[in-house]
């Protein structure tokens, strides 16, 4: 549904809000072969402090923290196959597949 | 002033010429725009049901939770969404809410006794109604703002320039406030001209506000339209209520919420002169308590808490003071163009303003037609004397009327009507009329959208899908988005917490299920995201969520939830 004519219909462009995508983003890239660094945030602006998780196979927690200063998370390579987790909040997850970390 | 004569002539000229083109076009906005501005009193004067009246003097105004106890008891079917109430206590409490059957109705009640007056399920609304044909001429928007309301909002610019202008030819203009001069006894130009001055001084500030505030309009859309964002001060992230606060219950009923009373004590315990005026309950279970009210140190703004509705812990506050310079001023563009901060006083001040205002642009046509056209000539020609020889001087022959002949008549027709062309603008909202009445029809409105995808369990939870509209992904901001609709059976709305939507299958962590639905339950929707190399041959993922932690999960191939996406995949893809 596009936004433009509800916010409209509701009379809540006072709020001066233009109706643009909110997504958040990440990507993940192997600083060395055993070391990966992730990076996030949300609406093109990355946010510090982020929920990040690598998780297994079996969805087990197997690394967990926050994006540091520079909205990074630095981890060392799990042995086994994983997929990491960028929260920014119900709905907005960005998930990263261990096998496209380059 | 102490111009040159010939200066102070082109001045006059100018002024003459911003509005003479497109009068007709400028007097009909300016029109609608008074009405406008007082729409919200006249469905009041017309329609006894959104009127606030205390049945005696002393009456206590009932709490928000016994407001939303009535529509409960009389309507158990209702999932409220708000309740509201506009800046003046004469009117009722609006409560939002919505059915099965898709609709969203607005239901009237008395703050003092708690009776519905009236209920009225959205559609056609003649505050909005008039608010489009001042605005954007009724013109539907698509992507981003039409070009109607790009034509409405520029004309701040000839309003703007006719202010300056008309001060600087309006010598010691000032003067007219201690002696205003309105002769009736010299002539319809002299009375009219005498009437457009002195109007003109009055509405000073008036006309400078709707200019000002106009131009932020046309600038508000550029800004849009070309993606711009200005600087923001509000939270980078969406307020959201974080998954671990929501407590896990046993099957069969949602978590326990705070009531709207304890919302609106925590947000004036933060804000303690700012009188809740709008509770939203939100969207999703993920969603803040809003209450939102005038602010006290700028009526133009709101300020709003966001509260916790499972722990009752504020989650967010936005006060005036938390606003930047710049946010201020934009924000405050809108309030001050309607005039709808301060109550019904300076409603009707504004009206008043917008009619003199209208009146103006019609004056000012009237005298242009007895002498503009003569004093254009006369400077043109580079007459000499004075400029009131100028202005009573005879027509040269370039703007007199031809003698004879087809052509001629045609040049005459041309020469007389080439200043009311502006008026076939207002074509444009005779054209959307149709249009614009059947989008606001109840089969429009209502139901899943243009096409119900069908019903799937997930689960043991039936719901029913819906494709909003029969067609390919929309571009937005850059990325394809693709919106669907959702509907929970009525058992299933105490027992889901949320429903989720992605493209392929989620991985067992909940959070991997894509995009969460928002709305009533009777019909939320979720903007899909699309990626631009999609394979058609893929499935939507639909998961719901238990308040018991439960997980339920469907697969709907696309072909079935979308035939137009995955065409749009297949002509992508050769």
């Amino acid at each position: 549904m596009n936004a433009i004519p509800y916010a409209l219909a509701a009379g809540l462009l006072l709020a001066a809000a233009p109706a643009l995508a909110h997504h958040p983003f990440g990507e993940c890239a192997h600083l060395n072969p055993e070391t990966v660094r992730c990076s996030g945030g949300f609406d093109e602006k990355p946010i510090p402090g982020l929920r990040i998780d690598v998780l297994d196979g079996d969805d087990n927690i197997l690394i967990g923290g926050r994006l540091d200063a520079q909205a990074s998370f630095t981890f060392e390579r799990p042995a086994v196959p994983f997929y990491v987790l960028i929260d920014a909040g119900p709905g907005h997850v960005v998930e990263i597949d261990g096998e496209e970390v380059k | 002033m102490a111009q040159p004569k010939s200066s102070a002539r082109w001045w006059f000229l100018a002024h003459s010429w911003l509005a003479l083109p497109i009068w007709v076009f400028l007097f009909f906005v300016c029109l609608t725009g008074s009405i406008a501005t007082v729409s919200q009193e006249i469905v009041w004067l017309a329609d006894p049901k959104v009127r606030a009246n205390p049945p005696s003097g002393d009456a206590q105004m009932l709490g928000y939770d016994e407001i939303v106890a009535v529509i409960a008891r009389e309507h158990p079917d209702a999932a409220i969404q708000s309740i509201s109430r506009p800046v003046k206590s004469m009117f009722a409490w609006t409560v939002r809410a919505s059915y099965p059957d898709t609709r969203t109705v607005n239901h009237y009640v008395n703050p003092y006794t708690g009776r519905i007056q009236g209920s009225e399920p959205d559609g056609f609304s003649f505050r909005q109604f008039i608010r489009g044909l001042h605005g954007w001429l009724l013109m539907p928007f698509d992507e981003g703002f039409n070009l109607a309301w790009y034509a409405v909002s520029v004309l701040a610019l000839p309003l703007l320039g006719s202010l300056i202008t008309g001060l600087v030819v309006y010598k010691r203009f000032w003067r007219g406030f201690l002696h205003p001069r309105l002769r009736f006894d010299r002539g319809s130009r002299v009375f009219w001209g005498d009437l457009h001055r002195l109007a003109g001084i009055w509405s000073i500030p008036f006309i400078l506000i709707m200019a000002v505030t106009g131009l932020w309009f046309l600038i508000l859309a550029i800004l849009t339209d070309t993606h711009t964002e200005l600087p923001s001060t509000a939270p980078d992230l969406p307020v959201l209520v974080a998954r671990d606060d929501i407590p896990v219950v046993a099957a069969g009923q949602p978590a326990p919420r705070i009531g709207l009373n304890q919302a609106a004590a925590l947000m004036r315990a933060h804000f303690p002169d700012v009188e809740p005026a709008s509770l939203s309950l939100g969207s999703h279970a993920f969603s803040p308590i809003t209450v939102r009210g005038q602010g006290a140190a700028w009526p133009l703004l709101s300020e709003f808490a966001q509260i916790n509705p499972y722990t009752a812990k504020v989650e967010h506050v936005r006060r005036i003071a938390d606003r930047s310079g710049l946010e201020l001023f934009t924000g405050s563009m809108r309030p001050l163009h309607t005039g709808d901060f301060a109550g019904l006083w300076l409603k009707l001040v504004y009206f008043v303003f917008g009619l003199l205002l209208t009146l103006m642009v019609a004056s000012g046509l009237l005298i242009w037609t007895k002498r503009t056209v003569k004093a254009t000539a006369a400077v043109l020609k580079g007459a000499k004397g004075g400029e009131d020889e100028a202005i009573d001087a005879p027509l040269p022959a370039s703007l007199a009327p031809p003698e004879s002949g087809a052509a001629a008549g045609l040049a005459r027709q041309w020469k007389r009507w080439r200043f009311h062309l502006s008026a076939v603008l207002l074509a444009l909202p005779l054209v959307y009329l149709p249009q614009y009445l059947e989008d606001r029809k109840p089969a429009r409105l209502f139901g899943l959208g243009e096409r119900e995808v069908g019903q799937f369990m997930v689960g043991t939870w039936p719901v029913k899908l819906g494709e909003w509209r029969t067609e390919a992904p929309k571009l937005h901001d850059g990325e394809y988005e693709k919106s669907f609709t959702l509907a929970l059976c009525q058992d299933c709305i105490a027992q889901v917490k949320a429903a989720y939507l992605r493209i392929g299958k989620p991985r067992g962590d909940v959070r991997t299920s894509g995009v969460l639905f928002s709305g009533s339950p009777y019909r939320m929707s979720a903007d899909l995201r699309v990626p631009e190399n999609l394979q058609p041959e893929v499935e939507l993922w639909l998961t719901l969520e238990g308040w018991d932690g439960t997980v339920h999960r469907q697969a709907i191939p696309l072909a079935d939830a979308s035939p137009a996406t995955v065409k749009w995949a297949q002509e992508r893809s050769q």
